[in-house]
């Protein structure tokens, strides 16, 4: 048999079986669906509605896990309720988790309104951290009153500053749409340094080879609440949430108070239309990633010097916040009043995952509400923001 | 004669940028007999290209009918097997650049493991029996000049030996001499009894080859000619092209537009010897020198990809210029504005409605938004100025009678043309910079739009003739340049291969030279 003969048996059996497929599927799959923008913007209620409807469902699917350990989710999830919002520790855990979540998840939010996909905030937390860190040992001899400013504008900048790739990598046409690799990426060699740090240069002398920073100085940390472990920055941290609510996000008769918030909508739409129109892609996308790794950074000063359990650099700064983080913003509906509220959710959870531990199964379950929830408010937004269109396949 | 092909009320429609629905075929009725040359013809977006694409991907209806049969042809690999060889006339998605000629033609080609040595002597031999000139299977496409790439795409829809042959614009970017020797392979191909579709706009040679003419205009069939109507232009060829242009046209001269005496000002803009390349690199705007003057509407006529898109890319600055210059003339003298940014550009007094729908319209956002879009950076400062924009906004609704419930609406929910009207009264009102004039630049603003839009468009672009703004016309609908320009540039393969009044121009002296054609120089531009 000659090569081109058996290259003309081949395709015919190709032909055959693509057709028997495809006979297969019209049969057992005999709709066409076409999806199409809808006219219309979603209301206030619908997207609460959305919301709400999408949390349940990330819970259901996690109570499956929890029913397949002989766990009554019901009991399991009223008792993290009960623990996050109702107990005095609880409460104030909710609040400690509250303040470095509502700081990553607000600054997600900016990006994320411009469809600029910065995933890797944990990075830039760590960053804010270690940069805290090194201010807070070498500027000991300053008081409090400067020390801790200066600390934080040091994690601003250093998280900023890791998240300015992410820019270039999402407008700059070569790269075009791998901003979300790359934000993903930074978080590696962000780990390592912390890694590096706390087992080398900046290991506590005496703290028998632990891998852990000494204690920062006390005119490092930041003032807490009287009789509470919650710190200042939760004014700060809702301060900034409202700043940039009322410069970026609101509209008044269908108007930002600033450019840049108008920009960022407009960048978030139709980035064609922008440039067209004389906008700078790359600017509104530097602005918002600088924003947005400078705020977790200062998740991570936030950490370091205001978490009583910390107050010093340890690999445990990483507690996959900047990630949990991605969910928050989402559920929050990108708007940064929304963030509070499920930045409080969130931190919630995170407090009242101590019940999960106590029902027997390892704390780490606890991100599962992350993925699970993430996932159904994207796919409840897609569905309400589409109309889907059944048809009978013609051919049929 | 037996008939080859039919199709019958087929309909296409697609819906374009910003959602403008456009009825690409309406009905569409065709019959190809065996052994004849028929000639589609139909001015650009008339539907024909859709036509013939009908055969390699399902339209939305009607039926198609081959040899009796009634088939349904979903990709070009079963029009092949169906007998079909289609070239087509969008070369840059028919050919692999980075492919040899060889390589392309592979995919045509049954079977598996074959080997390419016996590809290239197929096409070595297919080059010989069709005499398409000399064209090396192994030379990479992009190398190609564009006369040598459509003789591949012509030789890719003989080489399977087929019984039915589409060219879809075969001659474009063909030498005179090269046309009459595809003709002539032409009439040796009918003569075996194949049935050939041929589309062109060049109107002689279509009387010159055909047998039978169908005629389209906006999706629909006008006329077909049959072999003694066909033959009768022939008899008369100057009298033949008037009549097809007729048909094509339609008898609309369309609207009864007012236009003042024209009062042409000073230069505005002006390029010099600007150069501009496409996305591939390859230079498709060469030493282009234009001025559009205050006063004046400068047209751009020309078959679209002949490098209208990238010249005015190059001027407001989405493309950077290769060589060349482009001057802004304005009180304070003149400033050379090559690769100035989009916004600079703009605050000069540049506005910019641009062909493709979604560069000028955000439809997520607000009608206001929308509106702001060329203002909001007029605010001092990081802040919006409110009021002004609201006030700005209301006017711009009020003044151009946009039909919409609130400023507020999302512009998803307008109609096509109130979206165009939106995008239009946008630019046209926006005030240049202290001592600058104004140039407004249009690049086809009235594709796809209904008739009062149009009409309200073109009234507009005119408006802003009368009040001393240069304006800038780019479009491929003959109609329109005939009807408003003052002005008109002719572009062909990158060059601006003339420019008539508008007293000079008429619809066979500006088609002729969209083909490629100087009136009066045929032939001395040849071998080029
Ligand atoms: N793939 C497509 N998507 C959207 N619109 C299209 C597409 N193909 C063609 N059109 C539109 O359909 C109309 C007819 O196009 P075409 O058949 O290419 O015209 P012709 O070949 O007669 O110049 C034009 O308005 C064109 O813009
Ligand atoms: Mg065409």
């Amino acid at each position: 048999m000659n090569l081109e003969s058996f290259g003309t048996s081949l395709t015919r059996l190709k032909t055959m079986v693509e057709r028997g497929f495809g006979y297969l599927k019209r049969k057992l799959w005999p709709f066409e669906i076409t999806f199409r923008k809808r006219s219309s913007k979603l209301t206030f209620e619908q997207s609460i509605r959305t919301r709400i409807l999408a949390l349940l469902l990330g819970l259901a699917v996690v109570a499956v896990i929890f029913l397949a350990y002989g766990i009554n989710p019901l009991v399991l999830y009223l008792d993290i309720f009960r623990v996050a919002f109702f107990t005095r520790y609880g409460i104030i855990e909710t609040l400690s988790r509250f303040i470095p979540l509502l700081l990553v998840a607000i600054g997600l939010a900016i990006p994320f309104r411009a469809k600029i996909d910065n995933i890797g905030a944990e990075g830039q937390l760590i960053v804010g951290a270690i940069a805290a860190t090194g201010v807070a040992f070498s500027l000991q001899h300053l008081p409090s009153g400067i020390l801790i400013p200066i600390m934080f504008l040091a994690g601003f900048a250093a998280g900023a500053l890791w998240a300015l790739p992410i820019a270039i990598f999402r407008v700059k046409s070569q790269f075009k749409g791998s901003d979300v690799v790359i934000s993903f990426l930074l978080f590696f060699p962000a780990l390592y340094l912390v890694e590096y740090l706390v087992t080398g240069p900046w290991q506590d002398p005496a703290g028998w080879g632990f891998p852990q920073s000494p204690l920062i100085p006390e005119s490092a940390r930041i003032p807490l609440f009287p009789t509470t472990r919650v710190h200042l920055t939760i004014i700060l941290a809702v301060g900034l949430t409202l700043l940039i609510h009322q410069y970026l996000v609101r509209t008044k008769d269908g108007i930002t108070e600033t450019k840049l918030g108008y920009e960022i909508n407009v960048m978030g739409e139709n980035p064609e239309a922008g440039e067209a129109m004389g906008m700078s892609f790359l600017k509104v996308a530097i602005i918002t990633v600088l924003l947005s790794g400078g705020l977790a950074g200062l998740a991570g000063v936030s950490e370091v010097a205001g978490n009583p359990n910390l107050y010093r650099l340890r690999m445990e700064i990483s507690t996959g916040l900047g990630f949990t983080g991605i969910a928050v913003a989402w559920l929050g509906g990108l708007n940064p009043i929304g963030v509070i509220v499920s930045s409080l959710f969130f931190a919630g959870l995170l407090a009242g995952g101590v019940e999960i531990q106590s029902a027997g199964l390892p704390f780490g379950v606890v991100n599962l509400f992350n993925g699970a929830i993430l996932f159904f408010v994207l796919v409840t937004e897609f569905f309400l923001r589409h109309t889907a269109e059944w048809r009978l396949r013609r051919d049929n | 004669m037996e008939t080859a092909l039919e199709m019958r009320e087929v309909c296409k429609t697609f819906y374009g940028e910003g959602e403008v629905e456009i009825r690409a075929n309406d009905h569409v009725n065709f019959t190809l007999k065996k052994g004849e040359i028929h000639a589609l013809l139909g001015e650009n977006g008339a539907g024909k290209s859709t036509l013939v694409m009908n055969l390699c991907r399902r339209p939305d209806s009607g039926s198609v009918i081959i040899e009796g049969k009634e088939l349904e042809l979903k990709t070009p690999r079963d029009a092949l097997e169906h007998g079909i060889g289609i070239a087509h006339q969008d070369l840059s998605r028919t050919l692999i650049e980075r492919h040899t000629v060889a390589e392309n033609v592979l995919s045509l080609t049954k079977g598996f493991l074959l080997s390419i040595d016996t590809v290239e002597e197929a096409v070595r031999e297919a080059v010989q029996k069709f005499d398409l000139g000399d064209i090396d299977p192994k030379m990479k496409v992009w190398k190609l000049s564009g006369g040598e790439k459509q003789r591949v795409e012509i030789l890719k829809a003989l080489i399977t030996d087929p019984g039915i042959i589409i060219l879809d614009e075969p001659t474009s970017m063909l030498t005179p001499p090269e046309v009459d020797d595809l003709f002539a392979l032409l009439e040796s191909l009918k003569a075996e009894g194949k049935a050939i579709v041929i589309i062109t706009h060049h109107l002689e040679e279509a009387i010159q080859i055909s047998d039978r003419i169908t005629v389209l205009r906006r999706g629909q069939v006008v006329d077909t000619l049959d072999e003694g109507r066909v033959q009768k232009l022939k008899s008369n060829p100057q009298q033949g092209v008037r009549e097809l242009a007729r048909l094509m046209v339609g008898k609309e001269t369309l609207y009864d537009l007012k236009r003042q005496e024209l009062k042409p000002g000073q230069i505005v803009l002006e390029t010099q010897d600007l150069c501009v390349e496409n996305d591939m690199g390859i230079q498709v705007v060469t030493n282009v020198n234009l001025g559009a003057r205050a006063g004046e509407i400068l047209g751009i006529a020309g078959i679209a990809g002949n490098g209208q898109r990238e010249l005015l890319e190059s001027i407001v600055h989405f493309r950077v210029a290769r060589t060349g210059k482009i001057l802004w003339h304005s009180d304070a003298g003149e400033l050379n504005i090559t690769n100035m940014s989009v916004g600079a550009i703009r605050d000069l007094g540049v506005s910019y409605i641009p062909e493709n729908r979604r560069k000028a319209m955000v439809l997520d956002l607000t009608v206001r938004e929308n509106l702001m879009m060329s203002y909001y950076s007029d605010s001092k400062g990081l802040l919006i100025d409110r009021d002004a924009m609201i006030q700005l906004t209301d006017e711009l609704i009020e003044q151009f009678s946009v039909d919409t419930p609130s400023p507020l609406a999302p512009m998803r929910s307008m109609s096509g043309g109130n979206k165009q009207k939106i995008v239009v009264a946008r630019e046209i009102s926006r005030k240049p910079a202290q001592g600058s004039r104004r140039l407004l630049i249009a690049e086809n603003p009235t594709f796809g739009l209904d008739v009062a839009t149009t009409q309200f468009v073109r009234e507009e672009l005119l408006k802003q003739r009368d009040s001393g703004a240069a304006v800038l016309l780019v479009s491929s609908d003959l109609t329109e340049i005939l009807t408003l320009c003052d002005r008109i540039s002719v572009i062909y393969n990158g060059e601006i291969i003339g420019t008539l009044t508008s007293e000079e121009a008429t619809r066979e002296s500006v088609g002729l030279m969209m083909g490629g054609f100087v009136s009066d120089s045929i032939g001395s531009e040849e071998g080029n």
